[in-house]
This record gives C-alpha cells, sequence and structure tokens, in this order.
C-alpha cells in the first residue's frame, strides 16, 4: 500500500565518501640495519629500540583496517632480506606453537612480543591479535638470523668498516614487491593502495647515486610515495626521494621519542593525507653524485650528450657513459687553472676567450 | 500573528499532483493548500486514501505485455 | 551495498550504550581494537596521536593540523570519539579515555593478560578436525536457518533459540514452526551478504540479550574476541564467563562456532566467527570469497546470467537461491541444473512492495553474475539496470512529510525571524517567502510555536 510511497527509502547520506577510503593499503617498511649506523648515533637510539617502536606502528597500520598489509625489508651492509613476509612461507596456515629464540636484550617491557614468556613452549597467543603476532615474531626472528649471520667480513669494506647499506636495493626489491601485490591479476582497479617508509641511519649513499635515483623515478611512476624516517646525519638522495614521490621526510630530533614521530606523521596513508597539514622539508637538497668518484658535487661537469655528471673532467677525453670524445682543446681549457693577475687588462681578455670557447660543440660546460 | 494548520506536506511531480487535485474535486475533503507545482498540503487522515486511488489509477494506465498476461492466465 | 550498513547499525548501537558500559567495554583489548575499526579513518589518527603522548593534546593544534577544506571530517571524527566517549575534553585540551587507552595500547604491544584474544587449547584434541569440517558445519548451520526462512521443505527445523531469535528480530512471523512466515524485513535480509546477515542477527541477539538479562558489555566482549580468533584452532572454554558458555550454545546453532558436544571444553570458531570483524574485505573480496568459501557446491560464485531481453538464467539448484531470486523474477521453467525466468515490471514492482529496493536487487545480480557476464563492461546490462531503477522511481511518486503550515504572516521582518530560527533548527521542509509560507516538521512545531509565542509577547 506505501508503494507510491517513496519517503521509506531516502538513501542515506554520507556514505560515497566512506568507500573513497575505505581501499585498504600497504605499507613497505624498510630498515636500515648497517651496524655501523646504529653503532654511533648521538643521542643514542639502539637498534632494538627503534625495532619496538617499529613493531608498534606496524601493528597500528594493520589495526586501521583488516585488510591493510605490512611488509619489512632489512637493507643492511652487503644484502637486503625480507623480514616479513619470508618468501615460501605460508602464513595463511597455524603459526608453529613454538617462538623465537629470547634474544639477548630482550627484558625491556616494550618488545611487542609474547617472546619473554614464551620459553616453555607454550607461546601465550592470548596475549596478541593473530596478524600482529605473525608480523612480529617474523620480524623479530629473521633480524636475529641476519644480525647473527653477520660477520666482520661481512661489513668490511677495503679494509675499512662501511657504513653504507644497500637502500638502493632495497627500494628496487619493495617497488617489485608493491608492483606484484598492487598491480597484479585483479583488473578490477587497484586493491591495495601502496607507500614505502625508509628508516634510514647511514649518511654515506653516493655509491649508490643512480640506482637509486632510478628507483625514486619508478616510484614516481608507480605513483607511491616514499616516506622517509631519518635518523642522524640528513642524506642527500633521501630528501629527493620524499620530494619528488610526495612523501614526508622527517629527520628524528629526539629519536627516542620516535614512536610518536611515526604515529603522528607517518601512520596516515595516502587517503587521510590529503586532509592534513604534514611536515614539509623546507630545503631539499638537490644535489647529485658525480659519476666518475661517487662524490657530491655542487657544481661539477655534464657530458652534453647524455647529461652524465663528472667532478672532474674525464681523464682519457670521453665520456665513460656513452663514449662521447670531446674536443681535447675544450678539456684543456676547463682544466686551466685560474691565472692570478696584476692587472686588469689580461683578466679581460681570458673572461672573452671562455666565452667564445663555450659555444662550440661538443664541449663540456659546468653544471650543478 | 502566523496561523498553523496540521496538515501532511506531500512532494511529487505535477502530474501525480493533477491526480490529487482530482481526487479533491468530489468532496474537497483532501486537499488543504495548494501551495505550487510540486507541493501540497493534505489532510492526515486522508494519506492513506490518497495512496490507495494513486496506486490504482496508475496500474490502470500502465501498459501490460501481452506475454505477462500469459503468465497470469496460467 | 550492505556492508555500510551494518557498520552504521554497530556503531548506532555503540553509541547508545551509557558511559559506564562503554567502560567496561574497553577493558578489553580485544574490542577495543575492534571498535578502533569501526572509526573513520580521521578519528583513528587522532586516537594514534594521542595514544603515546602523556601530555593532552591542545584542541587548537588539531586545527592547525587538518586542511582548511576538511574541517568538517575533523568535526565528523571529533563528534564521532565523543559519542563513543573515548576522549574526555577540558579547558582546550583533548585527552583519550584512560581505559581504551590503556586497552588499545595493550592490543598493540601485545601486554594484554585478560586473554581477550581467546586462550588456545594446549592439549591435542582427540577428536580434532580440519578447516574444511568446519566451513561445512558453518555452511549446513546457516544454510539450515535461511532455508527455513524460505520456507524449503528439509526436515530440520533451527532449535528454538535461533526461532526466537528471527521472531524477535521480526525477520519471521507465526508462533510454532509450523506457521512461522517470512517478514518483508526478512526479505530483505536474504538479500544481503552473508556477514551483513550475521551481523543483522547478532544485533538483533543483542538486544535480546538484554531482555534476558545478559550482560550486554559480556556479550559484545565476547563477539569481539570471536572476530580475532583463527580459523583452524581450538580454543579453550577456561577464560568465558558463565554468560558467555551459554551464549556458546547458541552460536553454536548459527554455525559460528564448532563444539563437538556442549560439555566439551574447547570450541573452534568456524570462518562465520573469523571474518565478523573483517568488514571491508577488500571490496567484494570478503564476501565472494565468504561465499565460495561456504559453499563448496558453488566454487565459482556466479551463477546467474541475466540478458538485454529481461531474461534471467541462474545455473543453480539450491532451493534457497531459486527462492531468493523468486522475490523479484518470474520463473517460468525449472531444469536439472538451472532455472530460468523474466525480470518485468510486475515482478519488481512485488519485490519493491516486499520493502526490497532496486539497488539491493542489482547489487544481488552483481554479486551472483556468472563468470561468462564478468567478461562484460559494464557487468549487466544498463538497459535492465536502468530500467529496474526506473520502476523503482514509479512505485515512489511522491514523498510526505507530516507537520504544520505556517501561513497569514504580519510582515515580511515577522515571516523572516521565524523562517529563520525554523532554518536553524534544521526543521524546513518547505518555504515560499514571497507568499510568506513555510513547512515544519512536526518535531519542530513545538519549539516553533514556543518562540513565536516568546517573540509576539516580548514584542507586544
Amino acid at each position: 500500500m506505501n508503494a507510491v510511497d517513496g519517503s521509506s527509502h531516502v538513501p542515506q547520506v554520507g556514505f560515497a565518501s566512506e568507500l573513497e577510503q575505505e581501499l585498504p593499503s600497504l605499507l613497505v617498511l624498510i630498515l636500515d640495519t648497517s651496524p655501523l649506523g646504529w653503532g654511533t648515533q648521538s643521542p643514542p637510539i639502539s637498534l632494538h629500540e627503534a625495532v619496538a617502536s617499529l613493531l608498534i606502528f606496524i601493528n597500528s597500520h594493520l589495526a586501521l583496517n583488516h585488510s591493510n598489509e605490512a611488509a619489512v625489508i632489512a637493507s643492511h651492509t652487503n644484502c637486503i632480506k625480507y623480514l616479513y613476509p619470508v618468501p615460501g612461507e605460508d602464513y595463511s596456515i597455524l603459526a608453529p606453537k613454538s617462538t623465537v629464540t629470547s634474544g639477548t636484550e630482550s627484558s625491556e617491557e616494550m618488545i611487542p612480543n609474547g617472546q619473554s614468556n614464551g620459553d616453555n613452549g607454550t607461546p601465550n597467543d592470548a596475549s596478541m591479535y593473530r596478524q600482529f603476532r605473525v608480523v612480529n615474531e617474523s620480524v623479530m626472528k629473521q633480524l636475529e638470523l641476519l644480525l647473527s649471520g653477520t660477520s666482520t667480513s661481512d661489513i668490511e669494506h677495503n679494509g675499512k668498516i662501511s657504513d653504507t647499506t644497500l637502500i638502493s636495493g632495497a627500494l628496487s626489491t619493495s617497488l617489485a614487491y608493491i608492483n606484484r601485490l598492487v598491480g597484479g591479476v585483479n583488473d578490477n582497479g587497484p586493491k591495495l593502495r601502496a607507500r614505502i617508509l625508509v628508516v634510514s641511519v647511514c649518511s654515506d649513499l653516493a655509491s649508490q647515486y643512480v640506482p637509486i635515483m632510478n628507483c625514486i623515478f619508478a616510484a614516481q611512476k608507480m605513483k607511491v610515495p616514499i616516506d622517509i624516517c631519518k635518523i642522524g646525519n640528513n642524506t642527500v638522495f633521501l630528501q629527493q626521494a620524499a620530494d619528488t614521490t610526495g612523501g614526508v621526510y622527517m629527520h628524528l630530533e629526539h629519536p627516542r621519542g620516535m614512536i610518536q614521530y611515526l604515529m603522528t606523521a607517518f601512520l596516515p596513508d595516502r587517503a587521510l593525507r590529503k586532509h592534513l597539514v604534514l611536515p614539509t622539508q623546507s630545503s631539499i637538497d638537490f644535489r647529485a653524485a658525480c659519476f666518475c668518484h661517487k662524490r657530491i658535487v655542487d657544481i661539477g661537469y655534464v657530458c652534453n650528450i647524455c647529461l652524465s655528471i663528472y667532478c672532474q673532467p674525464p681523464a682519457d677525453g670521453s665520456c665513460a657513459i656513452c663514449d662521447t670524445i670531446f674536443d681535447p682543446k675544450e678539456l684543456a681549457d676547463l682544466l686551466k687553472k685560474p691565472v692570478v693577475v696584476t692587472t686588469t687588462v689580461p683578466k679581460t681578455k681570458t673572461k672573452k676567450k671562455k666565452k667564445k670557447d663555450s659555444d662550440a660543440t661538443p664541449n663540456f660546460t659546468p653544471g650543478p | 500573528m502566523p496561523r498553523a494548520v496540521k496538515g501532511v506536506l506531500v512532494e511529487c511531480d505535477p502530474s501525480i499532483k493533477a491526480l490529487i487535485i482530482n481526487l479533491d474535486s468530489k468532496n474537497h475533503n483532501v486537499v488543504l493548500a495548494d501551495l505550487d507545482d510540486e507541493h501540497l498540503v493534505i489532510e492526515e487522515r486522508m494519506v492513506e486514501h490518497v495512496k490507495r486511488e494513486l496506486d490504482s489509477q496508475l496500474a490502470e494506465n500502465t501498459f501490460k505485455p501481452a506475454e505477462l498476461d500469459d503468465i497470469q492466465r496460467k | 551495498m550492505s556492508i555500510p550498513r551494518f557498520r552504521t547499525s554497530i556503531n548506532d548501537y555503540l553509541e547508545g550504550l551509557p558511559e559506564p558500559v562503554l567502560i567496561r567495554l574497553y577493558y578489553s583489548p580485544a574490542t577495543c581494537l575492534a571498535i578502533f575499526r569501526l572509526l573513520p579513518a580521521m578519528a583513528q589518527l587522532f586516537i594514534m596521536t594521542m595514544l603515546f603522548n602523556d601530555k593532552p593534546l591542545e584542541a587548537t593544534d588539531l586545527n592547525g593540523w587538518v586542511q582548511d577544506g576538511s574541517t568538517p571530517k575533523q568535526y565528523e571524527a571529533l563528534e564521532k570519539l565523543r559519542g563513543m566517549h573515548l576522549i574526555k575534553e577540558s579547558q582546550g585540551t583533548i585527552s583519550l579515555q584512560k581505559t581504551f587507552r590503556a586497552g588499545l595500547r595493550n592490543a598493540l604491544t601485545g601486554g594484554d593478560h585478560n586473554n581477550s584474544f581467546g586462550i588456545p587449547c594446549n592439549t591435542e584434541d582427540k577428536h580434532k578436525v580440519d578447516i574444511k569440517f568446519l566451513d561445512e558445519h558453518a555452511n549446513n548451520q546457516w544454510e539450515l536457518i535461511l532455508h527455513f526462512m524460505v520456507g524449503t521443505d528439509t526436515g530440520k527445523v533451527p532449535n528454538n533459540g535461533v526461532l526466537s531469535l528471527l521472531r524477535h528480530s521480526g525477520l519471521m512471523e507465526g508462533s510454532a514452526p509450523s506457521n512461522m512466515l517470512i517478514t518483508n524485513a526478512g526479505f530483505q535480509f536474504l538479500l544481503q551478504d552473508v556477514n551483513a546477515q550475521i551481523w543483522t542477527l547478532l544485533l538483533q541477539y543483542l538486544n535480546m540479550s538484554e531482555d534476558l538479562q545478559m550482560d550486554a558489555v559480556e556479550v559484545l566482549h565476547f563477539l569481539f574476541m570471536l572476530g580475532s580468533l583463527e580459523l583452524g584452532q581450538d580454543y579453550s572454554l577456561v577464560a568465558l564467563s558463565p554468560t558467555q558458555k551459554i551464549m556458546l550454545d547458541d552460536l553454536r546453532d548459527y554455525g559460528i562456532v564448532y563444539q563437538r558436544k556442549s560439555s566439551s571444553r574447547r570450541f573452534y570458531p568456524t570462518r562465520l566467527a573469523t571474518t565478523l570483524t573483517s568488514d571491508t574485505g577488500a571490496l567484494l573480496t570478503a564476501s565472494a570469497s565468504m561465499d565460495s568459501a561456504i559453499s563448496q557446491k558453488e566454487r565459482e560464485t556466479g551463477f546467474v546470467i541475466l540478458e538485454t531481453n529481461f531474461k534471467v538464467y541462474a545455473y543453480t539448484d539450491s532451493p534457497l537461491q531459486i527462492a531468493v531470486l523468486n522475490l523479484f523474477v518470474h520463473l517460468k521453467s525449472r531444469f536439472v541444473n538451472m532455472v530460468a525466468g523474466q525480470i518485468s515490471r510486475e515482478s519488481v514492482r512485488k519485490a519493491l512492495s516486499n520493502g526490497i529496493t532496486a539497488d539491493q536487487i542489482i547489487t544481488y545480480l552483481t554479486v551472483h553474475a556468472h563468470p561468462q557476464m564478468r567478461k562484460s563492461i559494464p557487468l549487466l546490462p544498463p538497459t535492465v539496470v536502468d530500467q529496474i531503477r526506473l520502476w523503482q522511481l514509479e512505485m515512489e511518486r511522491m514523498k510526505i512529510v507530516e507537520g504544520y503550515l505556517y501561513s497569514d504572516f504580519s510582515s515580511k521582518n515577522e515571516y523572516d525571524v521565524i523562517a529563520g530560527y525554523a532554518h536553524d533548527l534544521g526543521v524546513m521542509a518547505w518555504e515560499k517567502p514571497n507568499k510568506r509560507m513555510f513547512f515544519v516538521t512536526k518535531e519542530g512545531n513545538q519549539q516553533i510555536v514556543d518562540f513565536v509565542r516568546r517573540k509576539v509577547h516580548g514584542g507586544a
């Protein structure tokens, strides 16, 4: 009888906006595990404390939405390693009823893991949500394996202890992982929104300039923001990574309060970030590294054919990347030391000469 | 001093409004106020009657494909 | 979609609870986590910011943090948090409710000693069951209820607990199992996906439990705990309260948990339980995977083919699915493995007058579309979809609002003042300033009358 009356099912309001947010997100966390990097922090924060905060952060990320996913990749001095998910392991079946062997430092109560009381073979499973437990146990166990398997020879490089870390490898691995999960089989649009968070302690990454930049551009193309959580000295290329991909770059002034930084700045997913005022970088270090000696340069030389950057004109007179042979005369001019002159007349003369030379091709122009 | 009248506001398209006015034309006991092309105020106790009448009138005015009649005959 | 409906209803239920009850709820970390997941994203973020910060948050800090254009979202989030009594506000600062803060912290750090995530049995079950068995069990129990609702003759009748729940929730009417009939609400219920159906029943169960003197807090604790359990794991009854043990019996009848016999000291959650709180489930996948998991017969979820000429072919022999289709399709012929029929104005009108909406029909057809249909874009023929919507519009030719018509204002000023007040109250249904007339809803009328009296008397 009420058929002619439409007032009973007036559509509910505020509906579409929620659906838009519902898309779950994938967080790939890249953890820099370089021993020297963590050892030289001041004010100090141990890897252990940082991992505790990060695990809580991952739990929080998983707590936001049931379908949220996370992956953790360690970027070590000489290798990278999936801490979670470990390739070949199936997490959908029951977790084995054994816990990781307690680490030496596990007396800290912040460790979000039942491991401190789990030594009798029956973990206190009830204390933690299953999804969290799987990730946390896997990360702790794999990290332990990674660190205990690291010998001094692994971190030594040419006789001295290297403080570098394979960020480029970790970035490309995570991009591949994201591509597999997001751009994969499902044909009705992306089912996940992905982002990368890099926790970095190393300052020297110049040797990986080219691969890192390639990763940054790949991420930009895939619309994957790279967030940087930086402990210790600022690193040139990571600032650029965050800037180019639209991620957040944050340098932790007080690493001990890491959890609060993580929760406030890095937790919101891409849908929510549109509504927030997030920390931005006032100045970004756009410097590049030269291709010849991997030095970071303010002003360098750029090959006018392939745009490769050099800190000094190549010794053999040709570009190491594209084999363009430069005009020897030009190179000689570039290598000229400034002439100390006493009178003003010859000075103008040299200037003129330089200008004329720079018009000739192929030449070698100083670039930023 | 404004005046308040209790009633039921009906929002509908002009064709339905015409039908309601037509119902009203017999006894003048339905419509309280004719507001504009798409709004009327009607007597509260007549709401069910109006709905019933409209339903039957609309049903009369719909074309039914022959096939459906077949089904109904079976 | 049925999922947001569940969201709002469980949210509404929680918001309707008084503060002391809510605070008791927050003692369980599993509940804190489940409730946290029900909140809008912005509210979640506010909570996370305050969770590990010992100092209260300045309310003005929030304004600086949220983009100017998104202030409504900020207010919406804060409103939600207030409604759930999750935040305390004093002198311009905001802090988290203490119990909730501790509960959520425990959930995230694993420092929970309440066993709110369930205690797994540490002894081997002699009669161990596997996941396949659990799925079948859940499927059988649940379909028994659905079959009973559509009146399929299976020779079995659900337990009294189920029957009284169906009656109490208004999904069926009638006093004895033999004369119980499905209601309009029941038809709508059938068109929802399994997860939404379960929540509909569980919410009714909550309402009913209050009448039965059961503690709503314990019931909710148990429900939220079930959502966090692991499929295929057996759990011990040790930590359950007496109320929760009674509940277990009822939930067993719905197929949400499995117990070999009621005296057993352990129970297994089924897939119906473990997916309880996974509401969003990545678009359709939760319900789709649920469907495929739950019915071994229909591994391929879709079985309905809809043609542009309104003909429907459904490859199913399930009496339940046929009964559901019969709600809005003229079924003409039935074969061993399929039925054929036609969607017509009459059949859709019949469904609409049963309270089923056009959107529900379209969602049903989309979810159950045959894999063959999934190749075409859009999935359903637009002509049919449009026509079903048009039929609904045709049914809804008028909207009615009860209330009062105001007229005969003495001056434009008087009209403006009173009409402005009605606007502020949000009770204005229709207005025409040049005729000096407006219509307010029944609910708002008294306030307008009072306002007019004050104005007139105050002015005179």
